[in-house]
């Protein structure tokens, strides 16, 4: 375990080095951040517009904020710490880089996890957090101890199904050529997560309940902080987010015991 | 080079490019999945007429008849306009590979052209039965009956595909004058997302932000079209409205040509 932190350690350094670099395009790239973000907050804003405090089904503007400020924050990780490990082993494994990786004597999903970061992206999850405290000052209400150690838990669970989601489009990389377009669609189904989970409905629900838990990455969370989770949501959450990372694990070390190298 | 072989040569570059948009057709469906934004945005918004039709600062109504016909319709025309050729064209500048297209008798903005062209096949085929289904469940498609307006819209999608070309290429010229072009080119994606109607339809928007994208030039990339193709404006109208984007296409064009001309100017090859 130290020796893999050591590791995780040595990769952020390297990745900081590497941002600092270019430091024009480090603040410009955390100023685009901060514009995609506002940007996404526009529908949020019409959505809401005309004195609808309730347009979404069982949200306030208010609460809908929290849970935008969450998305934002899960997704500057998403963008940061997952993709660009997730986008450059998919181009290992198209040109056969992948067999140097796997030549070293340290895990292979732990290495392809942290092959590359984006440091400017802890922007948008300072963004996000502090749009998180916006919105419950303008609640009026801050979440209690136990509401936050809720949140957290559930924040970690849903980052754990994230992550597990992400190795799962990864290990398709070794089935399907010029396939890095579906970690693409992945993110695009991503941005759903940034509205309440009561906006989907039917087969949808379904869909982002079980299949892809979007309502696990933000939705449960923010209603933790509010004070409103359903009971067993947690244990349910928990339980859920074990299953993926086991089922990732799983498909990864399979795709891995039939990868057979694109190199000599 | 006559000009019967150069019409040659670009007819070669046409089917060339056409096949390879279509190899790859997996990615070429994940792609489209990829720009599935609208239906989100269409699920939000079912979600909110749950309460009540939507009414806009200008008075119009908004049910959930209205807004899947809208977000369809965008969906459609922007799968059939868009553009990604900044990406391609500055790896090819980075790497040196404009050097070739320059030996060509044929001027990289013309390949360039062709090959976007030749995506514009694959890209109707790939929406197109989706399409007509949903024009015939009465949820999307072309609403009006006048012959006028459909030439409009032709017309209209035709400008904005000019626009996004130029916008793309645009973007991958500067890779000849800054390091950052992606830069500019995720500015643009930012504004475009918001003020082009596609992720959620300009008649929401606060009335004096409304008029305001009339000046921008977003709004006449998606917006238009799919206004035009739900009936949305008389013939008069239409062709106002028209004429103002043809005004811009033109107006990119004009730019895109003369931004290429500077940059090939400065252009020294470097890697391999």
């Amino acid at each position: 375990m130290r020796r893999y932190l050591g590791l995780l350690g040595h990769q952020l350094r390297t990745a900081v080095v590497q941002a600092m670099q270019y430091r024009w395009e480090f603040i410009l790239e955390g100023v685009t951040s901060i514009i995609w973000i506002v940007t996404g907050l526009a529908p949020l804003l019409v959505v809401y517009g005309q004195q609808r405090t309730n347009a979404m089904p069982g949200w306030t503007f208010e609460q809908t904020l929290a849970l935008s400020g969450w998305f934002v924050t899960l997704k500057g990780f998403l963008d940061g710490a997952i993709a660009p490990g997730i986008q450059a082993v998919i181009g290992l494994i198209r040109t056969g880089g992948l067999d140097f990786l796997l030549l070293k004597p340290v895990d292979a999903q732990f290495l392809v996890s942290t092959a590359r970061f984006q440091v400017w992206r802890v922007t948008s999850m300072v963004s996000g957090l502090v749009i998180l405290g916006y919105s419950f000052q303008a609640m009026g209400r801050w979440p209690s101890l136990l509401e936050v150690g809720e949140s957290v838990l559930l924040m970690l669970a849903g980052t754990m199904v994230l992550y597990s989601l992400c190795v799962l489009v990864l290990s398709v990389s070794f089935r399907a050529v010029r396939l890095d377009s579906l970690q693409v669609v992945f993110l695009s189904v991503f941005e759903a997560a940034r509205w309440p989970r009561t906006a989907f409905r039917g087969v949808v629900s379904v869909l982002f309940t079980f299949v892809i838990p979007l309502a696990l990455m933000t939705s449960y969370p923010t209603e933790a902080l509010l004070g409103r989770l359903e009971p067993g949501t947690l244990f349910f959450s928990v339980v859920l987010s074990l299953a993926f990372s086991v089922v990732a694990r799983l498909v990864w070390r399979f795709s891995l015991r039939h990868y057979t190298s694109a190199s000599s | 080079m006559s000009v019967r072989g150069t019409f040659g040569a670009l007819r070669a570059q046409f089917r060339v490019a056409l096949a390879e948009a279509l190899v790859y057709r997996a990615e070429a469906v994940l792609w489209m999945l990829g720009s599935h934004v609208p239906f989100v945005m269409l699920i939000v918004w079912t979600a909110v007429t749950q309460g009540g039709a939507v009414t806009s600062a200008s008075g119009k109504s908004w049910s959930t008849e209205e807004f899947e016909a809208y977000f369809l319709t965008s969906f459609a025309i922007r799968q059939v306009i868009s553009c990604a050729l900044a990406w391609p064209v500055t790896y090819e500048i980075r790497a040196g590979g404009l050097s070739m297209r320059l030996l060509r008798p044929i001027h990289p903005l013309t390949s360039y052209v062709i090959t976007h062209l030749a995506t514009v096949p694959s890209s109707i085929l790939s929406v197109s039965p989706a399409m007509l289904v949903w024009a015939g469940l009465g949820l999307g498609g072309f609403r009006s009956d006048r012959w006028e307006i459909l030439g409009a819209w032709l017309l209209a999608m035709l400008g904005a595909w000019i626009m996004a070309l130029c916008v793309n290429l645009i973007v991958g010229a500067l890779a000849l004058f800054i390091e950052s072009g992606f830069q500019v080119m995720d500015l643009w994606r930012a504004a475009f997302s918001v003020f082009s109607g596609y992720l959620l339809p300009l008649e929401l928007f606060p009335e004096g932000l409304r008029q305001a994208t009339a000046y921008m030039p977003f709004r006449y990339m998606v917006g238009l079209p799919v206004e035009l193709a739900l009936g949305r404006y008389d013939v008069g109208q239409a062709f106002t409205l028209l004429g103002q984007q043809w005004l811009w296409a033109v107006g990119f064009s004009m730019f895109t040509w003369w931004l290429w001309r500077v940059a090939i100017r400065r252009y020294g090859a470097f890697g391999g």
